[in-house]
């Protein structure tokens, strides 16, 4: 293959020029199907050699410099349905017209299901405005149910950030952090939640609206090499474009409310077109107190242009400015204590840049320069009540030494001070300020060789991630707990310089035609501030698409297509990974006696914990490959994809600890000094940690108190790459056309999804300060798990969703129904233990126990036990002592020492801890309406889980049957109604 | 009915008292009576036991036990009734052994060995009076305030009672309000194994302590300082008599466990343990199960360093527990959360076969009903007993003492109060209105 791909292109090369004297003209005119009217600004693409071209105030547009050959003519207009015609060009066309509908409910043929784009020879669907309108969604994540197998989201409200993340083809709770490897584009602009010094997770997709979107493209498959960044899907959101009456949109339901209105105006003399939209949607969790809200006021403005349009070389620009203010907020919920509240800010704003030239030159078709920045404040305020009846040491120091608590009233910088006994509110701010920006440069060439085309891709990709955060701080510093300032705004950005070239090649192939596309992308990460340095990454992709034969005439066999791809895809960190913010260890090393106020001078050590680079760590990816055949067979149009996603080195943070010892004064060395309470004042030697007491009166000499040493851990934390995950399952679709005497047509969708992850990196653990010696002294022994210190390291999941779609459509009475049937008919999860050798488990005779003979964990319904593999201990942290080995040795001749191993040891809290859960199968029953109410309305309905079903769901995990109500598995029952005006 | 015995030993005292002459106008007859101790007493000292011998006509004898348990008498002929009773201080309990035997015949033919069976019976010397751990309203109307808890200790005995080496134990689970693990097949799984699991770990009198008849020792669980300056609805926990429960290695949580006041020395602090998993002895603010032991033939310390009596809640390797033996356990109280449907036992019916409600964050406080009848047999109480209690909250959904009395009032009236010890929370303690200590 790789022979011909190379063949082909040196032909091409050489035949360039004179081909290109082979080309034609296409013109033609749009006009309106009803009133005849021309149509300007209509987008006609011919997307196997690149071309466009865009409508004048005539209607009339213009092609130049086509080749002969066949070819997908799409024409799509914002308002109208979209057209795709194949055309044969073999000479100058010049009438070449189209008469396009008004996009409404009397069409015969709508989409309110997600359709697969065959356009790109990844797997991708696209969603377009229609079906989006007849689901109402209040977030675009909840078009994730419209994907084979998808499900309709549990919770319609927006007030939990978690839940309106995007998953493609992963899950939540598994390994590599799922919703942080799927990018979302809003119009090109990339969201990226990199900069997060909080979480490493997905971009926050609530403030997005979802009124004025024109369609999405979702690619689950292998995405070009223009984009980086990614791991697993890309979200690609279209806004509005083109001209469009004044609409507005009202909705409610019982949990949220939502208004918009958006207009696109023709500035007239081809001055372009703006769109402006407004949305505003009101959300809260709990109807009977529905004062915890979230808000989202988004606004899009986007202006566009096309320049030249009857030339053969257009430029089309275009610049957007979107964003959202608003957030979420419990201020004014009467449930809570007077002025404590939580507010989260999720205000954003977004520019963007867009040129697209058609050059049609020999040596380039076309150059297209995109570039992006977005701001966001996402401060949090959080009010809390406190109050206490002795004073509250906290810790503001960064130094690394013993300090004795000073007064914060008398000294509001020292490194422990106390907080003074009484009522006090304490106003937290985190002041989160994400800042990203991204330039893209591509050149795109194509050269056709007759029926043989060939599309050449180079581009490179700059972007930074930044945050102008101040991070965590306090309104007031007298009522600031524990805390060190950590300002976002000073850890470097992030930048990221991607080259890529893609090569496309298309050609017929016996009856049918081929399509390959090979790229490779090198991503370099500059993070050189952090003292990781430079990174670099390389990113090879190949996809091809086989149409082995395409033939709507036959009756029965009308096509057939088989598609695959392979190809890496590369996530770079989160600033949570890169720079986890240091903490502190407070080792309490004196406590003297209250004074009558509740006062006590505490002395402590304060150990800071440094953030350690790890040199070895690796940029997170994923190999994905993946296999489809879509086929039409009559009326069935059918498509069925299988993948495989291997992904590498998940991001994780661990600990490092090394020994440390410290002197403790006990308040018994107290005893026998005459200095009264009142007149004593305390102090401690920084180094030493000697505790003095003094009189303040003077009367009394001061007096050195004795201690004793112990010995504890420092911490330190580093970044991480876990262990390779695998995901795989095959998505299917099957259409089966439309019963047209009862206007209804039927599909069934459906996923099987398997995971399987287990963690074998080794990290250590020592148990928390919860934790001591039987004798009350520090714990001193530090264990060293695979894959960490949980009962399992890992986990399987099998899961099979199928869903039936029914939709009537009567375009007479402009209405649209649809019924679909969610069902999960297999779903097995089970929890893993595997050390690599074998399992990490062993199994318990009884639930007391902590020892065992049986190691076959999975089989057994018993209690089981982790043992860390090695441990080594502040005496000697050198010597990795077998953990098992010693613990079964103590057991029976170091009773003492057996009693503290047992410290390091994770059990299960159940028998059937690592049984298979399965669970049998279960449905839920959605409906949507939509009715067009002469040409200006149109009311669309809704009810998820209409059926409210309380069915009982049986686990085999601990034979237990749970009801369905209230439960994380099917939509809760949910209804609301949408009323569109266009005027 | 242990009382029945100690008002009959008196009663024949002073009878014996009156027969001294008697003696001398018949013939006598030496005889020995041997106190026999059920085999397994681990009782010492065995001498310098009163026996005494009854006559059919009333007269009395008394005679000591030597180092071999025997005392001799010297006795007319005559049909005899020959009564012993041996009280001993135990681990915090009053071991009583009481042996009686009727119908003996003296005489020159018959034995001049008599064996007198003793049979063992045991009583708590002390009790928890009161626990103060529902927390109470904050001033500024924001909630509960609820690191105030104490618990209060009280010699209900006639008799000194040592507090050193006494454990202050919780179980796991904390709350009754759980799904009990334990709880198999419809019962406590521990019941028939014969021990309470003490969660998480305990604290103990580490000094030398005794408390006198009608003493008590308030041991502060939580914050002993005097929280009455921040929330008024609380407590003056700073006294410098308390005890406290402080240890600050182990328990390093400032919250539950800050810095005693100056005012209490160091001498009072209880020292803990720990060999579960958490920073502060959390006490639980809504339904524990507290109990009190003495560590019988071994220590705090030893009890704590043997790994043999483990018991993980439910397996869990966080949730540790150690077996205490019932027989160890001189108290213990079971606390329900009022109005909860889901309240669970955690002690067996030997340690407290009932549970007294509790409504939390309101300053009310759980305390000891008092035994009406013991409390007015009482010579010493007379003129001193205040009648008339009224800080029950039986009008607040709560409860209140049937006796009647009012306790407080009448120890600082100089009585001498005994309290209600049935070994059922539900019979011997209601909710209190305030803390006794406020």
């Amino acid at each position: 293959m790789r022979v011909r791909i190379i063949f082909f292109l040196a032909i091409s090369i050489c035949a360039n020029v004179s081909l290109l004297a082979k080309s034609f003209n296409i013109v033609g005119k749009i006009s309106d199907k009803e009133t005849g009217a021309p149509i300007d600004g209509v987008s006609l693409i011919i997307n196997e050699i690149q071309l466009w071209a865009i409508s004048d105030n005539d209607g009339i547009y213009k092609f130049s410099n086509v080749p002969k050959g066949d070819y997908i003519l799409n024409v799509s207009c914002l308002g109208y349905a979209k057209e795709e015609v194949k055309i044969s060009i073999d000479k100058d066309t010049c009438n070449l017209n189209f008469r396009l509908s008004p996009q409404n409910l009397t069409l015969k043929e709508i989409v309110i299901t997600a359709q697969e784009n065959r356009n790109n020879a990844a797997s991708s669907y696209i969603i377009d405005k229609t079906a989006l309108d007849h689901h109402q969604m209040s977030s675009v994540t909840d078009l994730s149910t419209l994907l084979p197998g998808g499900k309709t989201a549990i919770n319609s409200d927006l007030t939990n950030s978690s839940s309106k993340k995007f998953e493609i083809r992963s899950s939540n709770g598994e390994m590599g952090n799922p919703s942080f490897m799927t990018a979302v584009e809003i119009d090109g602009i990339r969201l990226s939640n990199n900069s997060s010094f909080t979480e490493t997770a997905g971009v926050d997709s609530r403030n997005i609206a979802t009124n004025n979107i024109e369609s999405v493209e979702v690619i689950t498959g292998i995405p070009s090499v223009e984009y980086g960044d990614v791991a697993s899907g890309i979200v690609k959101i279209k806004t509005q474009k083109g001209r469009s009456p004044l609409q507005i949109s009202l909705g409610a339901s019982p949990k949220t409310k939502n208004i918009s209105i958006g207009k696109g105006i023709d500035l007239l003399s081809d001055r372009g077109i703006v769109n402006l939209s407004f949305e505003r949607t009101s959300s809260t969790s709990n109807i009977a107190s529905p004062h915890t809200t979230y808000i989202r006021n988004a606004f899009t403005a986007i202006y566009s242009n096309t320049f030249g349009k009857s030339s053969s070389i257009p430029l089309n620009l275009s610049a957007t400015l979107s964003g959202n203010v608003g957030g979420y907020d419990s201020k004014a919920d009467p449930d809570t204590f007077s002025d404590t509240y939580t507010k989260i800010k999720d205000n954003t704003v977004r520019g963007s840049f867009s040129a697209n030239w058609l050059l049609q030159k020999p040596y380039i078709t076309s150059i297209e320069v995109k570039s992006s920045l977005s701001y966001s404040d996402k401060k949090e305020d959080i009010n809390t009540n406190k109050s206490s009846s002795v004073s509250t040491p906290v810790f503001h120091g960064k130094n690394e030494g013993y300090f004795v608590a000073e007064d914060i009233k008398e000294n509001v910088s020292a490194d422990i001070a106390l907080i003074p006994a009484g009522y006090w509110y304490e106003l937290q701010h985190r002041d989160d300020r994400p800042v990203e920006s991204k330039t893209d440069i591509k050149l795109n060439h194509n050269i056709n060789l007759g029926k043989i085309n060939n599309k050449f891709l180079f581009g490179a990709s700059f972007t930074s991630s930044s945050n102008k955060g101040r991070g965590v701080y306090y309104d007031d510093i007298f009522y600031t707990p524990t805390w060190r300032e950590y300002r976002y705004d000073e850890i470097p950005s992030m930048n990221n310089l991607a080259f890529y070239g893609e090569y496309n090649f298309s050609a017929p192939l016996y009856i049918g035609d081929i399509k390959i596309t090979a790229g490779i992308r090198k991503d370099i990460t500059n993070v050189s501030e952090s003292g990781y340095g430079t990174v670099g990454a390389w990113s090879p992709r190949f996809n091809f698409r086989y149409n082995i034969f395409n033939n709507p005439k036959n009756k029965t066999f009308k096509s057939l297509i088989i598609r695959g791809g392979i190809g890496d895809a590369v996530k770079l960190p989160s600033f949570a990974i890169l720079y986890p913010q240091p903490s502190y260890k407070q080792q309490l090393t004196f406590a003297p006696g209250a004074l009558g106020n509740g006062t006590s001078y505490y002395a402590y050590y304060v150990m800071p914990s440094n953030n350690l680079i790890n040199a070895n760590l690796k940029w997170q990816s994923t190999r994905q490959l993946e296999i489809g055949i879509d086929s039409k067979i009559g009326s069935i149009n059918f498509s069925l994809t299988a993948y495989r996603n291997k992904g590498y080195n998940g991001y994780m943070n661990a600990n490092s600890y090394s020994p440390f010892a410290y002197k403790f004064t006990d308040q018994k060395s107290l005893d026998g000094i005459f200095i009264s309470n009142e007149n004593r004042v305390y102090s401690v030697d920084k180094n030493s940690g000697i505790v003095t007491v003094s009189d303040k009166t003077g009367t009394y000499h001061s007096v050195e108190l004795p201690y004793v040493e112990r010995t504890t851990f420092r911490s330190e934390i580093y970044a991480e790459n876990n262990s390779p995950t695998l995901r795989e399952g095959i998505e299917w679709m099957a259409d089966f056309g439309k019963i047209k005497s009862l206007y209804t047509s039927f599909r069934i969708d459906g996923n099987f999804y398997h995971y399987k992850g287990i963690n074998k990196t080794v990290v250590s653990s020592v148990p928390s300060t919860a934790q001591t010696m039987a004798n009350g002294q520090p714990y001193k022994y530090v264990g060293f798990y695979v894959g960490g210190t949980g009962v399992s390291n890992g986990s399987e999941t099998k899961k099979i969703n199928v869903n039936a779609t029914i939709s009537t459509h009567i375009p007479k009475v402009k209405m649209v129904a649809s019924l679909r049937i969610e069902s999960t008919l297999y779903n097995s999860t089970q929890y893993l233990s595997d050390n690599g050798s074998g399992t990490r488990g062993v199994v318990l005779d009884s639930r007391d126990d902590y020892t065992g003979t049986d190691y076959n964990i999975y089989n057994s319904e018993k209690y089981v036990a982790v043992y860390p593999s090695y441990y080594v201990s502040t005496d000697d942290m050198t010597t990795k002592i077998p953990f098992e080995e010693k613990f079964l040795w103590a057991k029976s001749n170091d009773i003492t020492l057996y009693n503290e191993l047992t410290k390091l040891i994770s059990k299960s809290n159940t028998a059937y801890y690592f049984k298979a859960n399965k669970l049998s199968p279960y449905f839920s029953a959605n409906l949507n309406l939509s009715k067009e109410l002469g040409k200006n309305f149109s009311l669309s309905f809704y009810a998820n889980n209409f059926l409210n079903n309380l069915s009982r769901v049986k686990s085999t995990w601990n034979d237990t049957e749970n009801t369905l109500y209230d439960s994380s598995r099917i939509p809760e029952f949910s209804y609301g109604i949408s009323l569109k005006i266009k005027l | 009915m242990k009382r029945i015995y100690y008002f009959l030993f008196a009663f024949l005292l002073i009878a014996s008292a009156c027969t001294e002459d008697e003696k001398l106008t018949y013939k006598t007859i030496d005889v020995y009576v041997e106190l026999v101790y059920p085999t397994e007493s681990s009782i010492e000292s065995k001498n310098d036991i009163s026996i005494l011998a009854s006559s059919s006509s009333g007269v009395k004898y008394e005679s000591k036990t030597d180092e071999e348990s025997k005392a001799k008498f010297n006795l007319p002929s005559g049909v005899y009734e020959i009564t012993a009773t041996h009280k001993n201080v135990h681990s915090g309990r009053l071991i009583t052994f009481t042996g009686s035997k009727s119908n003996v015949v003296i005489n020159e033919t018959s034995s001049d060995l008599i064996s007198l069976n003793l049979v063992e019976s045991k009583l708590s010397q002390i009790v928890i009076k009161e626990i103060y751990n529902g927390g109470c309203q904050k001033d500024d109307g924001s909630g509960s305030f609820h690191y105030d808890k104490y618990i209060i200790l009280y010699n209900n005995s006639d008799e000194n009672a040592q507090l050193k080496d006494m454990c202050i134990a919780m179980t796991i689970p904390y709350n009754s309000t759980v799904t009990n693990a334990d709880v198999q097949n419809g019962t406590l799984f521990y019941e028939n194994e014969g021990w309470i699991p003490a969660g998480l770990g305990y604290f103990y009198f580490s000094n030398d302590k005794e408390l006198k008849p009608g003493e008590q020792a308030v041991v502060v669980l939580n914050n002993a300082n005097d929280n009455t300056l921040t929330y008024s609805n609380s407590v003056d926990l700073s006294r410098s008599e308390y005890y406290v429960t402080y240890s600050p290695e182990v328990y390093t949580n400032t919250s539950y466990h800050p810095s005693p006041s100056s005012n209490i020395p160091v001498s009072n602090y209880l020292p803990g343990f720990k060999y579960g998993t958490g920073n502060a002895w959390a006490f639980s603010n809504t339904s524990p199960a507290l109990f009190i032991f003495y560590p019988e033939n071994s220590s705090p310390e030893a009890f704590n360093a043997d790994a043999n009596n483990i018991s993980l809640y439910n397996g869990s390797a966080t949730q540790v527990r150690k077996k205490v033996p019932v027989d160890w356990i001189v108290d213990g109280v079971e606390v329900f959360k009022k109005g909860a449907s889901n309240n669970s036992k955690r002690f067996t019916s030997s340690v407290d076969a009932g549970a007294v409600d509790l409504t939390a964050g309101y300053g009310y406080t759980l305390y000891r009903n008092v035994d009406k009848d013991a409390t007015e047999a009482l010579q010493e109480n007379s003129g001193k007993i205040v009648y008339n209690y009224n800080l029950g909250t039986e009008n607040l959904d709560g409860s209140t003492d049937p006796s009647g009395i009012d306790a407080e009032a009448s120890i600082k009236n100089g009585a001498r109060i005994i309290y209600s010890d049935t070994n059922n929370s539900s019979n011997d303690f209601h909710q209190r209105a305030k803390a006794s200590l406020k």
